[in-house]
């Protein structure tokens, strides 16, 4: 190891300033909520205030996968009053999820898409979706699939 | 299981990395270090092994996967035989690094560092490349995914779904904990380069606050950390070495194929090497991978018309100058009154090598000034892209400075 008289004189202002990060670190990482030592639900299970919440898309998700044929087209999305919206975090979300669907934006299940063009399943992020088309096929605490009539 | 053998699968590539020990250099520096540069060297030549197969039209078969990296790590392991590995007793240094790096692997079991760019586009490329056996250029160019960033380069997905093919699943708890591993390995390179672990604490210490606060795990950006600080380390402490130039260029081609922002971070890396130790051929024999990499990469992206992030033809904005640099200013004080910056910074002032130490600080004063530069090249107002991307982006800026306050304590 080298040394120096440099090190020497640095040494306390070294240890200083790794004391007061390592405070910092448990700081920010207190901060982001419990629970603090179970194993949590999901990769994204404390996001950060203002980030996208996906803990229940992946959940949703995980629940789906097996229930899903091959090739089959899929949109992701938590419907406004019943009804989906143009967003595109769900979806991209559901992309890596779902890696044997065709998953795409929801406006493949919207009430003006043509029928040819509506998508078989979606995938409904918490609140219920109301679509003339789409019949529900199961239900759980984070949300529900529907398939195409 | 799935995480381990996620993980395993990744930091296994390490065996096809020894290759790097038939350069000279590695002999001289500690196990750490000479295990992580290796890591590096593994997963650039990871990346390129699949990339090679994807342009060839070969699917990633467990064949086609596992008989070249055996052939490789079979050459890795004959040149680590080379070296001798006799461990030095560990320094009592090394202790507050440990301790950041457990709590740093509690946060990220416990989903306190994910990044959001894992799960909406890292990620999910990396399942739909895994599940396609290539780089699934239908997926990318398909329109729904244009937010996904289709053109930004391979590496880290790359990486994800080689753990993917060991797995049979992607590891999304895996993907955090190896961004851990990953900033493991770069402290250790820190410590093996400056031969002063205290300082390889530092930057556990500083690193580790700021990959806190920005919350990157999962996402590319500590794998961009980990190329820029092999790289400077080489050129900072093993200059008087022809052969650091190789272990600089490997990284340098490393950080070009994770991020957009790796071809301006490899750029940067030789301009300051060049102006500040006037070695021109060789600054720019180092710059030859990074830069057949990005012709590459553009020219296929071209090809399948993904060409976006990389387009350099957007105009430049200098009436968001004000609120470019108030973004930054508040975002880069880490939410911990500026800590990172004072502890990278405030030591160098008790050391005297200044010849040693400008080479780090210059690459961390470019970076800063090229990430502004990005900000500035947005037709929206930039207030969003800020805030959403400056403590990530400008942990490049913080890591070399701690190796220039190691450097200026010589």
């Amino acid at each position: 190891m080298r040394s120096d008289p440099g090190e020497r004189t640095s040494r306390p202002l070294l240890y200083f300033f790794i004391a007061a990060l390592t405070i910092a670190v448990c700081v920010i990482q207190y901060l982001r909520g419990g629970p603090y030592f179970a194993r949590a639900a999901t990769v994204f299970s404390h996001p950060r205030k203002g980030q996208i919440d996906a803990a229940d898309t992946i959940v949703l998700c995980q629940r789906v996968v097996k229930m899903l044929p091959r090739g089959a087209s899929v949109t992701c999305v938590r419907p406004v009053e019943g009804v989906t919206r143009s967003e595109y975090s769900n979806f991209l979300i559901a992309a890596g999820m779902l890696p044997r669907q065709n998953v795409v934006p929801p406006e493949y299940a919207g009430l003006m898409t043509p029928p040819e063009q509506m998508c078989d399943y979606v995938i409904a992020i918490r609140d219920p979706l109301d679509h003339p088309r789409y019949k529900l096929v199961a239900e759980w605490p984070e949300g529900r699939l529907y398939h195409r009539q | 299981m799935t995480l381990f053998l996620f993980l395993a699968a990744i930091l296994l590539l390490t065996l096809e990395g020894l290759v790097i020990c038939f350069v000279p250099l590695m002999q001289r520096i500690a196990i750490g270090g000479r295990l992580a540069v290796a890591f590096a060297t593994g997963l650039v030549i990871n990346a390129l092994l699949l990339s090679f197969e994807s342009v060839l039209r070969i699917p990633w078969s467990r064949s086609a996967l596992l008989i070249p990296s055996i052939l490789i790590a079979a050459a890795g392991i004959v040149a680590a035989r080379r070296l001798s590995w006799t461990m030095e007793r560990p320094s009592r240094d090394w202790i507050p690094a440990a301790v950041i790096m457990v709590i740093m692997i509690y946060g990220a079991a416990t989903a306190r560092l994910t990044c959001g760019d894992l799960i909406l586009f890292w990620g999910p490329k990396a399942v739909r490349f895994a599940t396609a056996g290539t780089i699934d250029v239908a997926y990318l160019g398909s329109g729904h995914y244009y937010l996904a960033h289709p053109d930004y380069p391979p590496l880290l997905p790359l990486t994800y779904a080689w753990g993917i093919n060991a797995a049979r699943t992607m590891s999304w708890f895996g993907a955090v904990v190896l961004t851990q591993f990953l900033l493991l390995a770069s402290i250790l390179v820190v410590g093996a380069f400056t031969r002063k672990p205290l300082y390889a604490s530092l930057f556990a210490a500083v690193l580790g606050a700021g990959a806190a606060v920005a919350m990157i795990a999962g996402a590319a950006d500590m794998l961009l950390v980990f190329f820029e600080i092999v790289a400077v380390c080489a050129l900072t402490f093993e200059e008087e070495d022809r052969s650091s130039l190789i272990v600089a260029a490997v990284a340098l081609l490393g950080a070009a194929m994770t991020k957009v922002e790796g071809a301006s971070l490899s750029a940067i890396i030789v301009l300051a090497f060049a102006i500040t130790r006037r070695r021109f051929l060789a600054s720019a024999a180092m710059f030859i991978p990074p830069a057949a990499f990005l012709a590459v990469w553009v020219a296929c992206m071209r090809r399948f018309q993904l060409f976006d992030s990389y387009n350099p033809s957007k105009p430049l904005r200098l009436d968001h100058l004000g609120i470019v640099f108030r973004e930054m200013v508040r975002e880069t004080s880490y939410r911990t009154f500026y800590l990172p910056w004072i502890a990278a910074i405030g030591p160098m002032f008790t050391g005297r090598n200044v010849r040693r130490a400008a080479f780090p600080l210059l690459v961390g004063i470019f970076v800063i000034g090229c990430t502004a530069w990005f900000y500035l090249h947005t037709d929206a107002d930039p207030t969003f892209w800020v805030r959403t991307s400056a403590t990530r982006v400008l942990l490049t800026s913080l890591a070399p400075f701690v190796v220039a306050t190691a450097a200026a304590n010589e």
